[in-house]
């Protein structure tokens, strides 16, 4: 089963994502700022991440570039939560690398459905 | 004898040269009439001496002193004088003098009333240089004096009206260069003096960047006669920029030809701070409202979606986060509504006896769940025997609230909280502290701002509306409210302390 890594600052948004996803039969793995999403990265090699943008230490932006320009880690298509009306964070998050986009808030078909799109083998 | 001859010519001369000018003037143009009638020169020849009486006067004499011929020659010359003694002074200053004098001089007139005149007196001396007589003329210079008294009160009106205007005036001519300015242009700009600023051009108090756009704006005020509300930016002695709105006009003469133009300008930093702040406001409230709305949305899409049969698994859980998000919306919404209420003078505290260990105590317990949440370890050291103070419980503990749901929140999981109470003097302390990520040096102070800044470090996660409330409350009740921490990553001490009465 797919593991996927989700990535933001607050710990409630981590647990609907977590009950979600689990729900649906895929392993989450959460961190809660950008270094720990680096650390995590390599340690569990995860088959999609969700990166939220402003973090404390290292914001999203950040982890999206460093992840696209590794060889190792730039296959694992990325998704950036971005807030609705905020245009600039979705062209950010696209120039970053990333893959695709959540807008903030989404319900849980939003949010499984951005993830089958994204995984060949769900 | 010739030297006697000379000095007698003057006073036929002038008798001459006036009779023919009136003539002339009469006989000339009608906008000289009203110049003849009001030029009435008196004109005489006086005795030297306290009781030096008139040798000779001419008609306007009459006129200007209201006494008839004969009464002025009985008359001592110093009775026309208000004040009599007057006299023997100017007339030791002509003695003394080689030529003529002119004095301005207050005479009484037969009715009583004092009139201002001006005075130009010559000696005539004999072989020995002792003055024999005097000549002279007299103009009446009442009017001519109120008049001016006038345009000096109306100058200075005007000159008041353009000191206590709240905005920058400035008058310039028509390329631009300063003519007139009032007070608030020179502090507006940090000039000490008006000599400093007038006769220079205008466009050196304007930013190089707005140059363009000033000479367009020149050009439309002097077509369209006036130009409204235009954002300069202003430059101070020092080079300072200042943000300012400008509004001109042309100043036309009376036949409808601009000679001038008067603008006027306003400092708008701080409403540009107010809109700036204004733009932080709604991004950051945006995103606090987002944050809970979206763990809520969540979890009522996944409840919604799921089998009725799995439901009971997830749904513990996630009413317990819809509800914990729920309260985080109205925190929010409160913390609004006690801002406006302090911005508009309205918040008011309840004036009742406060337990202040009990106080401390039900704060704790609204955030054990936070703490708890997060493995933080809770120390608390608070004495049984408090005094009580007098102050509202709600309001304290909403500070408390406050200080013991920020420490949780930036301390990492498995951090420590501390709680400590305690009286010194005639104050009682409380102390919250954490082992969290701690603040720097320059942002102690900053904290209690509301809206700190963007550019933020981490501990400005928020919206920057709860440290200033505290500090409000804590100050309501005649306390104080500081923070302390040793650095970044050290973790931070916030204190209150409340007058015992």
């Amino acid at each position: 089963m797919a593991k996927i890594l989700v990535v933001d600052d607050e710990p409630d948004i981590l647990e609907v994502a977590r009950i979600i996803l689990e729900k649906k039969g895929y392993e989450v793995i959460t961190a809660k700022d950008g270094n720990e999403a680096l650390e995590k990265v390599s340690a569990s090699k995860p088959d999609l991440i969700i990166l939220d943008i402003i973090m404390p230490r290292k914001s999203g932006l950040e982890v999206c570039k460093i992840l696209k320009s590794d060889p190792e880690t730039a296959s694992i298509p990325i998704l950036m939560f971005t807030v609705l009306g905020r245009n600039r964070d979705r062209e950010q998050g696209l120039k970053a690398g990333a893959d695709d986009y959540l807008v903030k808030p989404f319900s849980a078909e939003e949010l499984v459905n951005i993830i089958k799109k994204h995984l060949a083998t769900p | 004898m010739e030297e006697h001859g000379q000095m007698e010519k003057p006073l036929s001369d002038l008798i001459d040269i006036i009779h023919f000018t009136e003539e002339e003037l009469q006989k000339s143009e009608e906008k000289y009439r009203s110049l003849v009638k009001n030029v009435r020169l008196g004109i005489f020849r006086s005795k030297p001496g306290s009781t030096g009486r008139f040798l000779e006067v001419n008609p306007a004499m009459e006129e200007i002193t209201g006494y008839s011929r004969d009464e002025l020659l009985s008359m001592n010359v110093s009775d026309l004088y208000v004040r009599p003694e007057e006299r023997e002074a100017v007339l030791k200053e002509i003695a003394a003098a080689k030529g003529k004098v002119t004095k301005e001089l207050n005479f009484r007139k037969k009715d009583g009333t004092e009139i201002v005149v001006s005075d130009t007196k010559f000696a005539a001396r004999d072989n020995t240089g002792k003055v024999v007589y005097f000549d002279g003329i007299v103009e009446d210079i009442t009017e001519r004096k109120r008049a001016e008294e006038a345009l000096r009160e109306s100058e200075e009106k005007l000159r008041r009206v353009l000191d206590s205007s709240p905005n920058a005036i400035t008058v310039t001519d028509l390329n631009g260069n300063i003519i007139e300015c009032n007070q608030v242009t020179l502090d507006q700009h940090g000039y000490s003096s008006k000599d400093e600023v007038i006769g220079r051009s205008a466009f050196e108090f304007i930013a190089k960047k707005d140059h363009g756009r000033a000479m367009e704006n020149l050009k439309k005020t002097l077509e369209e006669g006036s130009v409204r509300n235009i954002e300069y930016t202003l430059l101070t002695k020092d080079g300072r920029e200042f943000p300012a709105e400008l509004s001109a006009s042309v100043i036309k003469d009376a036949s409808g030809n601009p000679i001038s133009f008067v603008a006027i300008t306003k400092d708008i930093t701080e409403r540009k701070r107010i809109d700036e702040m204004k733009s932080i406001f709604i991004t950051k409230v945006t995103h606090e409202l987002k944050t809970p709305i979206t763990s809520i949305k969540g979890c009522a899409s996944h409840l919604r979606s799921i089998d009725s049969g799995e439901l009971k698994e997830d749904m513990g859980k996630m009413l317990e986060i819809i509800e914990r998000n729920s309260e985080r919306l109205l925190k929010l919404t409160n913390d609004m509504l006690d801002l406006r209420m302090i911005e508009e003078g309205k918040f008011k505290l309840k004036r009742e006896t406060v337990d202040i260990a009990k106080m401390l105590n039900e704060s704790i317990q609204e955030v054990l769940v936070l703490i708890s949440k997060k493995n933080q370890k809770l120390v608390i050291e608070i004495p049984e025997d408090l005094p009580p103070i007098p102050g509202d419980s709600i309001r304290l503990s909403q500070v408390v609230y406050n200080l013991l749901s920020n420490a949780s929140k930036f301390t990492p999981d498995s951090g420590c909280i501390t709680v400590r109470a305690k009286v010194y003097d005639v104050k009682i302390f409380v102390e919250v502290s954490d082992t969290g990520m701690g603040i720097n040096r320059e942002d102690l102070k900053r904290v209690f701002d509301l809206f700190p800044d963007v550019k933020k470090p981490d501990y400005f996660k928020g919206v920057g509306i709860g440290l200033n409330i505290c500090k409000e409350i804590i100050q309501m009740h005649g306390g104080e409210i500081w923070a302390e921490s040793e650095g970044e990553g050290k973790g931070s001490r916030f204190i209150f302390t409340l007058p015992v009465r």
